[in-house]
C-alpha cells in the first residue's frame, strides 16, 4: 500500500513538471476519449429520437399498410388483389378504396368501440398533383401529407410558435408546412403558395419542425424536400374524380386502450380479417428502431475507438520519450534496490494517471461536443435533442484508460530493463532493447486486452457462423463446426507469422556475414537477398506506379493507355533504380525483408492448419455456447493482429518515404539539411505520427473528396443523361384529355424560342403477364424471380425489384434522340424504323439481367385503365438490352422498359413528360408557355434537382464527416505531441546551435520547416491514397472517364489543412524552445 | 558481518564486452581485498576502467570471469533479482551528479531504499530524519533537490546511501560536482561515518587531494592495478 502511495505520488509529481509534454499526452487521450463520448452520445440523440414517444413515430397504436413495395410489405403479386378494398395504382403499388377503409374501420370499432380511425389520403388519379410547389424561381418538389387535421395524433402536434396543427387548419386550402421548406422557399405564416394541380392559391398557417415526421417512414423524403400538412378536405380543391374509389394509403388506428396486449390482439385479429394488409404496431417501431440504434451505436463507438486508437500513438510516442529521458533515474531506482517489476509498475501508474486524467478531460470534451452537434444536422438533416448518456461516459472513461494502459504498456516494459549500470554514464540515454521472447509476450498480452475491447463492442458479428452448414466437415467420424475454428485458425496464424517476422531478423542465418556461414547457410542467404530484393523491388513499384497513376489521370482527365504505360515505365525505372542504390549500399536490408516476409508467411501457414486442427478439435469439444464465446473473442483478437500486420506494413512504407524525402537535394542549404536529418535520425517516431496524422486525413479525405466528386460528377452528368436542363412533368387527365396534353406540350416545345431540342415521354402503369422464350416457351413471374435468385446473393430484394422495373413501360420518341448506350449481344437502340412497332428496350441492370432475358424474347403486359378497370394485353420484343453494369450512378431517369411513343395502340399513359434543352434567358418565358399551355404541367430545373442530389449526399455523409473530424482533431493532437517530445529532446541540440550563434528565428524556422514537412507528406499520402482509391473507383465504374469529377481543389485544401494543422503544433511547442538561453538548456541538459 | 574482516574480496576478476564486432578486455584479472572500515581511493586515467571495477562491486554489472565477494557473499553469478536486493542492503552509492529524484524532497528521497527493502530494520521516515540530521540537514528536511545546494545534495545522496545501514559505501566521484569547500565537508561527512558507523567508503575520483585523505590508493591503468599505495591503517 505504502509502495502503491509512493507509485502515484511519485508519477503524479512527474507529470505535474512534465508541463507541455504531459498537457499534449493528455491532449491526445482527451482527442480520443471525448471522439468516443461524442458518438456515443450521439447514438443515445439518435435513440432517444427514435425510441421516444413511439405513438407518434407510429401515427398511433396500429398503422395498417395495403399490398405494395417496401420494407414490412406484402408483395402485391403475393396476395389476391381484392378490387372491394384494394386499388392499384401502378407499378406494384396498391392502396385502400374508400370501401376498404370502411371495413377496415368497422372491424376495428367491433373489437375496440372507442377507437379513433384515420388515413393518409392518396392523391386519385393523379398522383403527382400537389407535389410540387410554385414559386417565382420555378417548381420545387415538396412531400404532400394529406390527413384528416382532427386526427389526435396530428391535432395534437405544436407548430413552431406553440399552435396545434388541428386548431390552425381550418379550411382545405390551409396547409402547415415544415421548417425546411419554409426556410428553402424563404416562407412564413400567412403566405399565399400555389401547388401544382390546383387553380385556387393556399395559405400557410403555421410552421412544423421537420422532427414531427423525420422519424416516421416519410423521414427519406421530408427531410430532403420538406412537407406540408392538408387536411383531406383538399380532395375538392385539386378537383380529384369525386367518383374514384381510390382513396387511403395507409391506416392509422389509435385505442383506446393502448396496452401492448390489446394492440397485439387487435392487430392480429385485422390481418387474419383482411390477409392483404400489413401492420405496424408500437411494439415493432420499438424492436425495429431498437435494432437499428443498436447497429448505429455499435458503428459509431467502433469509429470512436479509432479516434482513441489514434491518439494512442501518442500514448506509446510521450511514454517512450519519458522513459528515455528517466533513463538514469531509473537506473538510480534500480541501484537503491527497485526491481524490474517495480519500476515498470511505476511507469505504469504514470500512465494510468495520465489516461484517467486525460480521460476525464475527454469526457468533459466530447459531452460539450455533443452538445454543439445537437445544432448540426447530422443524422440525415435532423436536429437531435442532447441527452446526457451515463453509459457513453462511463465507457468513454474506461476505454480511455485501458487504452492508456495497453500502450503505454511496450514502454513501460522497456523501463524495466533499464541497466543499473547506466547510472553510471548518465549520458548515453540509449533504450535497451526488450528481447524477443518478451517482446511477443508483450504483444500477446495488448492483444488480448484490445481483442476483448474489440469482442464487447462487436460482439459476436464478426465471427463465421458456427452453426452454417455449409462449412460442415467431417474429421474422425465426428461432424465438427469449421466456420468457428476458422476463428481459431486465424488468430494462430496470425500470431505464429507476426512471431515468425519478429524471429526471423535474429537468426544466425541474416545476422553474420556470409563468410562466417557454411555452403547451405550461404545459399540460403543469397536465396532470401534475392527474394527480398524482388519484394522490394515490386512494392517500390506498385507505389510509383499509384502516384503515376493519379498524376497522370488528374493532367488528362481520363484514365488511358499511355498515362498507365507511361506510369509504368516510371515505376519500373524508378523501383529498379532505388533497388539498386540500396543494394550497393545496404545489402543486408533486403536479406532482413526477406527473412521477416518468408517468416511471417510460413509461420501463418503452419499456424493456420494448426489452428483449422485444434479449433475443429475443441469445437468438437466444447459446448455449443461456450464455443460461440471463445470464437467471437477469438475473432476480436485475431481483427487486432489483422490490424497490427496492416499498421506495421504501413508504418514500414512510411519509414521508407520519410527516408526517401529525406534524401532529396537539399542544395546545401544547412536548414534544409538539417531538417531532413532530424526526419531521418527520429523516423521510427516520425513514420508514428504520420500514421496518426495520415489515418486522420485519410477519413476525412475519403469523405469529404467522395461526396465532393459524387456531387461534381452529377452536377456535370445530369444534363447530359437527362438529355435537357428542364423536365416538364404532366399528368395526362382522364378520358382522352391525354391527346391533347400530349400536342399542346408538344406545341410548347416546338414554338417556344430557345428550345435548342427535346423529347417527348409517356409513361405507362403496366401488371407484368409473362416472358415469352424464342423458343415458344413461356415463364412468369415466379420463375424469373427463381432465375434471379439462382444468380444472385439472395439477400437483394430481388421480387420488388423485378416489380418496379417491370412495373411500367415508357413511350419514346424514335427519332434519333435517344441516348447511344452499349448493348448487349445482338440487341440495338431503337430506330426510326421500329415508329409504331411493339418493340422494347430494356435497361440491363444486373438483377434485370439475371431473370435471363435474351434479345429476341417476347414481354407481355397488362396495361390496366384505372377509372375503368378494364385490361389491355400487349406483346413487345426485345430489341435490346443495354449493358448498364459500369453505368448504373448515371442511369437515365424513366422507366426500365421503353418503347416507340406511338406503339401503345391508343391507350392513355399515366403521365406525359419531355426533356428539354432551354437557354438560360428564356427559361422565364418557356415556364409561363408552359403553365399557359398544359394545364397540369410542371416544370422542373436540373440546378434544383442538383441541389436535392447535394443535399442527400451531404446528409449520408454528415455522420462520417464528423467521425472523420474527430480523427483529424486526433491527429492534430498526436502531432502536436510529438513536436513537443522532439524540441524536449533536442533542447540540448538547440542550446548547441544558438551558442554557435543561430538566431532564434532561424532555429524556429528550422523546426517549422521540418514540421511542414511531416505536414505535407502526410497530406500527400492521405489525400493521395484517397485520390487513387477514387480514381479506382471512378475508373470501373465509368469506364476510365473521370470527367473531372475528381475534386482537386478538396485535395488541394486538405494537404494545406495537414501542414497548417503540424505548423500550429509545432508553433505551439517550439516557440518556447527556441527561446531559451543557451546556458540554461546546457546546463540542465 | 565479514567473518575475515574484509568487505569486499575480489578474486582475478576480469571483464569483457563486446562492441560492435570487437570484444573489448576492460578489466584483466584484478585481485583486491578491503577491509571493513577503510577507505579506499581508486584512481587513474579516463577509460582505465575505474567505473567498470565500480560498477562490479557494486553489483550492478557481473564479471566475465572470477569472483566477487561482497560481506562474505559471492555475487558473481548472481541473478538481477537477487543483486538488486543486494544493493539494496549491503551497498550505499554516492555520485557525482547526485542522481537524487528531482519531485521527492529530502526525507522522501532518503527514505526510498527502505520503502523497497524486503528486510525493512527501520520506518523510513524516522531513519531519513535522523540520517539527514546526522549530516547537518536537519533544517532542510521537506526541500527538494532543485531547492538545495550542490554540498547539500551530495549529504541528502550521502544519507540516502546509508539508508539501510550498508557495510560499504561506493562513491563515484563524489566531490567532482562541488566547490572546494562543500568538496571537503562531504569528505569529511564520509569520514564520519566510517568512524561511527565502520562503513567500508571505497571512492572513485580523479581528484588527488582528495584520493590523498583515504587510507589506501589503488591506481588503475588499462584494467590492471598498476599501484597500491597505503597511507594510513587506523582503520585497523
Amino acid at each position: 500500500m505504502e509502495r502503491l502511495w509512493f507509485y502515484i505520488t511519485h508519477s503524479w509529481n512527474d507529470l505535474r513538471v512534465g508541463g507541455k509534454r504531459t498537457l499534449f499526452a493528455l491532449l491526445c487521450i482527451a482527442a480520443g476519449v471525448a471522439a468516443v463520448v461524442s458518438l456515443q452520445t450521439l447514438g443515445a440523440m439518435i435513440e432517444h429520437s427514435l425510441t421516444t414517444n413511439l405513438q407518434e413515430l407510429n401515427r398511433g397504436d396500429i398503422r395498417v399498410f395495403p399490398p405494395g413495395p417496401g420494407p414490412g410489405r406484402k408483395a402485391r403479386a403475393d396476395v389476391r388483389v381484392d378490387s372491394r378494398y384494394l386499388a392499384t395504382t401502378g407499378a406494384a403499388n396498391t392502396v385502400f378504396t374508400e370501401s376498404g377503409f370502411l371495413a377496415i374501420e368497422q372491424a376495428t370499432l367491433q373489437y375496440d368501440p372507442d377507437a379513433e380511425v384515420s388515413y393518409r389520403f392518396f392523391s386519385p388519379n393523379d398522383p403527382i398533383a400537389g407535389t410540387f410547389l410554385e414559386t417565382e424561381q420555378g417548381s420545387r418538389t415538396i412531400f404532400p401529407i394529406i390527413i384528416e387535421a382532427d386526427y389526435s395524433i396530428y391535432r395534437d402536434t405544436l407548430t413552431v410558435d406553440g399552435q396545434k396543427v388541428g386548431d390552425v387548419i381550418e379550411s382545405p386550402t390551409d396547409i402547415v408546412i415544415s421548417d425546411n421548406a419554409a426556410e428553402d422557399y424563404g416562407l412564413s405564416v400567412g403566405d399565399r403558395v400555389q401547388l401544382n394541380g390546383a387553380d385556387e392559391m393556399f395559405t400557410v398557417r403555421g410552421i412544423v419542425d421537420r422532427e414531427v415526421e423525420a422519424f416516421t417512414e416519410n423521414f427519406f423524403f421530408v427531410t430532403l424536400f420538406g412537407f406540408y400538412y392538408a387536411d383531406s378536405s383538399v380532395r375538392e380543391v385539386f378537383n380529384f374524380d369525386s367518383g374514384s374509389d381510390i382513396f387511403a394509403a395507409e391506416i392509422f388506428i389509435n385505442l383506446s386502450d393502448p396496452s401492448p396486449g390489446q394492440v397485439s390482439s387487435i392487430s392480429q385479429n385485422l390481418e387474419r380479417r383482411f390477409p392483404f394488409i400489413s401492420v405496424s404496431t408500437t411494439s415493432d417501431i420499438r424492436e425495429r428502431n431498437s435494432q437499428l440504434t443498436g447497429a448505429v451505436n455499435d458503428l459509431v463507438l467502433l469509429m470512436g475507438v479509432v479516434s482513441l486508437l489514434i491518439g494512442g500513438v501518442g500514448i506509446v510516442n510521450t511514454m517512450f520519450v519519458i522513459v528515455t529521458r528517466r533513463t538514469t533515474e531509473i537506473a538510480v531506482l534500480k541501484t537503491i534496490g527497485l526491481k524490474a517489476r517495480q519500476v515498470t509498475l511505476l511507469f505504469l501508474v504514470e500512465s494510468i494517471i495520465l489516461g484517467v486524467v486525460g480521460s476525464l478531460i475527454g469526457c468533459v470534451l466530447g459531452l460539450a461536443l455533443a452538445a454543439l452537434l445537437e445544432n448540426f444536422e447530422v443524422w440525415f438533416g435532423t436536429r437531435l435533442d442532447w441527452v446526457f448518456s451515463y453509459e457513453a461516459v462511463l465507457r468513454g472513461f474506461i476505454l480511455g484508460v485501458v487504452v492508456t494502459a495497453i500502450f503505454g504498456f511496450l514502454p513501460t516494459l522497456v523501463a524495466g530493463q533499464v541497466r543499473p549500470g547506466n547510472v553510471l554514464r548518465p549520458s548515453t540515454t540509449r533504450l535497451p532493447n526488450l528481447g524477443i521472447l518478451q517482446t511477443l509476450v508483450a504483444l500477446s498480452v495488448i492483444f488480448t486486452a484490445l481483442g476483448v475491447i474489440v469482442w464487447s463492442i462487436l460482439g459476436g458479428t464478426l465471427s463465421p457462423d458456427v452453426d452454417s452448414d455449409t462449412l460442415l466437415v467431417a474429421l474422425d467420424g465426428s461432424v465438427l463446426r469449421f466456420g468457428g475454428a476458422l476463428g481459431i485458425a486465424l488468430l494462430l496464424g496470425l500470431a505464429a507469422g507476426i512471431g515468425g517476422a519478429a524471429l526471423a531478423p535474429g537468426l544466425d542465418l541474416v545476422r553474420r556475414p556470409p563468410e562466417q556461414l557454411g555452403r547451405a547457410g550461404r545459399s540460403v542467404r543469397y536465396g532470401l537477398l534475392l527474394w527480398g530484393l524482388v519484394v522490394q523491388t515490386v512494392l517500390q513499384g506498385v507505389l510509383f506506379f499509384s502516384i503515376g497513376i493519379v498524376a497522370t489521370a488528374l493532367l488528362q482527365d481520363k484514365i488511358t493507355t499511355e498515362g498507365a504505360s507511361l506510369s509504368l515505365a516510371v515505376a519500373v525505372v524508378l523501383g529498379l533504380a532505388i533497388s539498386f542504390r540500396t543494394f550497393r549500399h545496404q545489402r543486408n536490408i533486403f536479406v532482413i525483408l526477406g527473412a521477416v516476409l518468408l517468416g511471417f508467411l510460413l509461420m501463418l501457414s503452419g499456424g493456420m492448419i494448426l489452428g483449422t486442427a485444434l479449433g475443429a478439435a475443441l469445437g468438437a469439444l466444447l459446448p455449443g455456447e461456450l464455443w460461440q464465446l471463445a470464437v467471437d473473442l477469438m475473432m476480436g483478437i485475431a481483427l487486432v493482429e489483422l490490424a497490427f500486420v496492416a499498421v506495421i506494413t504501413v508504418v514500414g512504407v512510411l519509414w521508407f518515404l520519410v527516408t526517401l524525402t529525406a534524401r532529396v537535394p537539399a542544395f546545401d542549404i544547412p536548414d534544409i539539411k538539417i531538417s531532413f536529418r532530424a526526419l531521418v535520425t527520429n523516423r521510427n517516431r516520425v513514420s508514428m505520427t504520420l500514421l496518426a496524422l495520415v489515418i486522420g486525413v485519410l477519413t476525412l479525405s475519403l469523405v469529404t473528396m467522395f461526396a465532393d466528386s459524387l456531387k461534381q460528377y452529377f452536377a456535370l452528368n445530369l444534363e447530359d443523361n437527362l438529355g435537357g436542363n428542364v423536365v416538364v412533368l404532366t399528368f395526362s387527365g382522364s378520358g382522352s384529355e391525354w391527346e391533347t396534353t400530349l400536342d399542346n406540350l408538344d406545341n410548347v416545345l416546338d414554338e417556344t424560342d430557345g428550345v435548342e431540342n427535346y423529347s417527348l415521354v409517356t409513361t405507362y402503369q403496366v401488371e407484368f403477364v409473362a416472358l415469352e422464350r424464342q423458343d415458344g416457351s413461356r415463364l412468369k413471374r415466379t420463375q424469373l424471380i427463381e432465375n434471379m435468385q439462382a444468380e444472385l446473393p439472395t439477400d437483394e430484394d430481388i421480387s420488388s425489384f423485378l416489380d418496379v422495373s417491370f412495373g411500367s413501360i415508357d413511350g419514346r420518341q424514335t427519332d434519333g434522340s435517344l441516348p447511344v448506350k452499349e448493348f448487349l449481344e445482338g440487341g440495338r437502340q431503337l430506330q426510326p424504323e421500329d415508329a409504331g412497332q411493339q418493340r422494347i428496350v430494356i435497361r440491363g441492370a444486373r438483377p434485370i439481367r439475371a431473370t435471363g432475358i435474351k434479345t429476341g424474347d417476347f414481354l407481355i403486359f397488362n396495361f390496366p385503365d384505372p377509372t375503368t378497370g378494364q385490361r389491355r394485353q400487349l406483346r413487345f420484343e426485345v430489341v435490346g438490352i443495354t449493358d448498364e453494369v459500369r453505368g448504373e450512378l448515371g442511369s437515365d431517369i424513366g422507366s426500365f422498359i421503353y418503347a416507340p411513343i406511338d406503339s401503345f395502340e391508343g391507350i392513355r399513359p399515366e403521365a406525359i413528360w419531355s426533356v428539354a434543352n432551354v437557354e438560360e434567358d428564356q427559361l422565364s418565358e418557356f415556364r409561363g408557355n408552359v403553365r399557359q399551355n398544359v394545364a397540369t404541367a410542371v416544370v422542373l430545373e436540373t440546378r434544383f434537382l442538383n441541389q436535392i442530389v447535394n443535399r442527400l449526399i451531404d446528409q449520408f455523409t454528415a455522420l462520417p464527416f464528423v467521425v472523420a473530424v474527430l480523427n483529424l482533431v486526433t491527429g492534430g493532437a498526436v502531432i502536436a505531441n510529438s513536436v513537443a517530445l522532439s524540441t524536449l529532446e533536442r533542447r540540448r541540440e538547440i542550446g548547441v546551435m544558438k551558442s554557435l550563434g543561430v538566431q532564434r528565428e532561424r532555429v524556429l524556422g528550422m523546426l517549422l520547416l521540418e514540421n511542414s514537412l511531416m505536414g505535407l507528406l502526410a497530406g500527400i499520402i492521405g489525400v493521395g491514397f484517397s485520390l487513387l482509391l477514387l480514381i479506382q473507383l471512378w475508373a470501373f465504374l465509368f469506364n476510365g472517364d473521370l470527367r473531372g469529377s475528381i475534386p482537386v481543389d478538396t485535395a488541394l485544401i486538405l494537404m494545406a489543412l495537414c501542414v497548417a494543422i503540424s505548423l500550429l503544433a509545432a508553433v505551439l511547442t517550439a516557440w518556447g524552445a527556441s527561446g531559451e538561453k543557451p546556458l540554461n538548456v546546457l546546463r540542465n541538459e | 558481518m565479514a567473518t575475515n574482516g574484509l568487505a569486499v574480496q575480489l578474486e582475478n576478476v576480469t571483464k569483457s564486452v563486446e562492441v560492435g564486432e570487437r570484444h573489448l578486455h576492460v578489466i584483466k584479472g584484478i585481485t583486491l581485498n578491503i577491509h571493513r572500515g577503510e577507505i579506499l581511493s581508486i584512481i587513474g586515467p579516463s577509460g582505465s576502467g575505474k567505473s567498470t571495477l565500480m560498477g562490479l562491486i557494486g553489483g550492478l554489472d557481473t564479471p566475465t570471469t572470477g569472483r566477487v565477494i561482497i560481506d562474505d557473499i559471492d555475487i558473481s553469478r548472481m541473478n538481477e533479482g537477487r543483486l538488486t536486493q543486494l544493493r539494496n542492503e549491503k551497498i550505499g552509492f554516492v555520485f557525482q551528479l547526485f542522481h537524487l529524484i528531482p519531485t521527492l524532497n529530502a526525507v522522501q528521497n532518503v527514505a526510498l531504499p527502505i520503502r523497497f527493502s524486503t528486510r525493512r530494520q527501520y520506518d523510513p521516515t524516522t531513519r531519513a530524519v535522523e540520517l539527514l540530521a546526522l549530516l547537518g540537514l536537519g533544517h532542510r528536511l521537506r526541500h527538494r533537490p532543485g531547492q538545495l545546494s550542490g554540498g547539500q545534495q551530495q549529504r541528502v545522496a550521502i544519507a540516502r546511501a546509508l539508508a539501510n545501514d550498508p557495510p560499504v559505501l561506493l562513491c563515484d566521484e563524489p566531490t567532482g560536482n562541488l566547490d572546494t569547500k562543500s568538496g571537503q565537508q562531504v569528505m569529511d561527512a564520509l569520514k564520519e561515518i566510517r568512524r561511527d558507523l565502520r562503513t567500508t567508503v571505497i571512492i572513485v575520483t580523479h581528484d588527488s587531494l582528495i584520493a590523498e585523505q583515504a587510507d589506501r590508493i589503488v591506481t588503475l591503468e588499462d584494467g590492471v592495478i598498476v599501484a597500491e599505495r597505503i597511507i594510513s591503517e587506523t582503520y585497523r
